[in-house]
């Protein structure tokens, strides 16, 4: 194709070219143009007219091949010469702007040493100033501000102390306030119950007073009466006298015949009594011995004293069966070995060991025994006063409590 | 103190000795049909806790119309003797007997009142503090059984109301036989029901029941007496500072003279 279409104006256009100018492209189109030629004679006259040429052509195309790519390389060395150069000046440039920038340098330089030195002129005169002042310093302290310092921490410490002495001192009476609070607290509370004891004392004694104020008034008037029933009784007595000779006269007078009213009248028969109502005397026949003869209040006196009497016997009875039974008891435990189930059929004399030994016991019983009569005392006491019951039975256990 | 007592032995017949509570008569008119001691009193009589009923004498007094057979019964009893012959006890006459029940010395006294009208007077002065009162009758003699409830009266107003044990006794069974026994009974029974009264047939005659009749009396007193004290006794405990509540510093919390206050703070 290219050699269809192109062969004619490339071709044409290379074999223009200036000489100089000629590339191994052109030499391709060359070439190609002298192909074509060949072709049409090959067209006209056959292959042989031209066979003897064809190899000398194709000879002197290569060579100009070889030539043309030959004079092609020596434009791009000129060209890397030049690149070359001009990198060489170049750098001749940097090199001179470097020196400059080294003086430059050494001039900043200078500069700066001469400074730094001032500098540490400077410094080595601040420091000497400094060691004077130093020394100045050292000592002035020595002098002066050592010992204040001293005596400034001492007063602390010291404050310190007393500080905690203080606390210690504040701690301990909290404590103690504290103590005392909770004894107060107790104290309160022994004085309320103590208040409480008092006002039941109180009123005991309220009672108490009262109950003796009672008594006292009752034994007054007791006294009273008796003094009353004494003065009575005097003047029946002479009453009684006065009637019974009376009585004398009058028997005298009469005839001895009532003998029995005579046997009886100076024992029992009141006097009084015949004068005293007829009425009397009508109800109750002079002459019956079985007539009643004692007041209730004779009777009543009777019976007291019987049963006091009687109380006395069943007491003397205890003791006796008592000290009957310590005896024989003694006498059993002498007859070894003691039938104590039958104590009464051994009796035998005891001995002065036994007796000793027996002391401890027999004071023992007899202790209860006779707190045994003191209490059956008491309560014969009560018969005939029956409206002293009360006194005594408290009295009665009061001695028990005691005992 | 209480320990002491118990050597009296000797003084107390064998026959007065109780271990074990009496029965009643009859369980339809009785004052209580437990066979036992009261659990606190038995405990109180093991410790020997029974304080001074020990030394107390409880008092009896048996009341009826004249020629029941008050004083032969009683005579029966403490003496063991019968006599035939009618006599008039003459106001008021009385017999101590003594017993030992569970180990404790107990002691009644028995009031044997006058039955005849003429010594009611007297005789009635005696009634105050009885523990017990005994009402008698003849069971052959209906009338006397319906005078109990006078003579019960008039022995009550003297006592605090509750605070005696009554008895009645039907007296001379001998006297009666079968039917007319039960008759008696029956009635005397219903009597004692309505009196809350414990009912009980006797013979002094012959001793028939007498020994378990009084038997009965003196334990029922003594429980009861037993069971008055323990109760004073830890009343007057709980009663008016008995110095626990203040307890000073040093000092022993109790003092006998504290408790002697106290003591006396009761009554």
């Amino acid at each position: 194709m290219e050699e269809d279409r192109g062969p004619a104006l490339p071709a044409e256009s290379a074999l223009e070219k200036n000489v100089a100018e000629l590339t191994v492209m052109d030499v391709y189109d060359i070439a190609s143009l002298v192909g074509h030629e060949f072709e049409r004679v090959i067209d006209q006259h056959g292959c042989e007219a031209i066979a003897r040429l064809m190899p000398k052509v194709v000879r002197v195309l290569e060579i100009l091949e070889v030539l043309v790519s030959r004079h092609h390389v020596a434009p791009e060395l000129d060209e890397l010469r030049l690149e070359l150069d001009r990198l060489r000046l170049e750098r001749m440039d940097r090199i001179e702007k470097e020196r400059k920038h080294q003086k430059e340098l050494e001039l900043v330089e200078d500069v700066w040493r001469g400074e730094a030195q001032d500098l540490l002129s400077q410094i080595a005169q601040l420091q000497e100033e400094n060691k004077q002042l130093l020394t100045n310093l050292s000592h002035k302290d020595v002098s002066f501000s050592e010992e204040e310092f001293q005596k400034h921490e001492g007063m602390s410490e010291r404050e310190r102390q007393v500080m905690k002495k203080l606390k210690e001192v504040v701690d301990k009476q909290r404590d103690e306030i504290r103590a005392k609070d909770r004894e107060l607290g107790l104290k309160n509370e022994d004085i309320e119950a103590l208040q409480q004891q008092q006002t039941r004392l109180m009123k005991i004694n309220h009672d108490l007073r009262h109950r003796i104020t009672v008594v006292e008034a009752q034994g007054k008037s007791l006294i009273e009466q008796k003094v009353e029933l004494e003065a009575e009784l005097q003047t029946r007595e002479q009453e009684m006298g006065s009637l019974r000779a009376e009585l004398g006269k009058l028997r005298e007078r009469l005839p001895r015949g009532h003998s029995e009213n005579g046997e009886e009248e100076p024992e029992t028969e009141p006097g009084g009594e015949e004068c005293v109502s007829e009425a009397d005397k009508a109800a109750m026949d002079p002459k019956d011995p079985n007539r009643p003869r004692f007041t209730l209040q004779e009777l009543r006196d009777v019976l007291h004293e019987r049963n006091e009497l009687k109380s006395k016997v069943f007491l003397l009875q205890e003791e006796l069966a008592y000290y009957k039974s310590e005896e024989i008891e003694e006498e059993s435990r002498i007859l070894q070995p003691p039938p104590m189930a039958h104590p009464r059929l051994s009796p035998q004399p005891e001995s002065g060991i036994k007796r000793l030994f027996s002391f401890f016991s027999r004071d023992k019983k007899r202790l209860a025994n006779a707190q045994r009569i003191v209490h059956i005392q008491e309560s014969c006491g009560q018969w005939a006063n029956s409206h002293r019951d009360d006194g005594y039975t408290e009295q009665g256990q009061e001695a028990l409590q005691h005992l | 103190m209480r320990s002491s007592l118990t050597p009296l032995g000797p003084t107390v017949n064998r026959d007065r000795i109780i271990t074990s509570f009496p029965k009643w008569y009859t369980p339809n008119a009785c004052l209580q049909l437990k066979e036992h001691f009261h659990g606190q009193v038995h405990a109180a009589c093991q410790r020997g806790n029974t304080g001074t009923v020990g030394l107390s004498l409880s008092k009896v007094v048996v009341v009826g119309d004249l020629y029941v057979g008050k004083t032969s019964l009683i005579h029966r009893f403490c003496k063991n003797v019968f006599d035939h012959d009618y006599k008039a006890t003459i106001g008021v006459d009385f017999e101590i007997e003594r017993f030992e029940i569970v180990g404790i010395p107990y002691s009644l006294q028995i009031w044997d009142t006058a039955g005849q009208e003429k010594f009611k007077c007297i005789a009635s002065a005696y009634y105050r503090g009885a523990q017990v009162i005994i009402t008698a009758f003849d069971l052959t003699d209906m009338q006397t059984l319906e005078h109990t409830r006078q003579w019960l009266e008039e022995a009550l107003r003297e006592n605090e109301p509750g605070s005696c044990f009554v008895f009645l006794v039907g007296t001379k069974k001998d006297l009666l036989s079968g039917a007319a026994c039960v008759q008696a009974e029956v009635e005397a029974m219903h009597l004692a029901n309505e009196m809350q009264a414990e009912y009980w047939s006797v013979s002094a005659k012959t001793g028939e029941n007498v020994k378990a009749f009084f038997s009965r009396v003196a334990a029922l007193a003594f429980e009861q007496s037993v069971l008055r004290d323990l109760e004073r006794r830890s009343s007057a405990r709980l009663q008016v500072g008995n110095g626990d509540l203040i307890r000073m510093e040093g000092g022993p919390p109790q003092t006998p003279e504290s408790k002697r206050l106290s003591s006396l703070g009761c009554c």
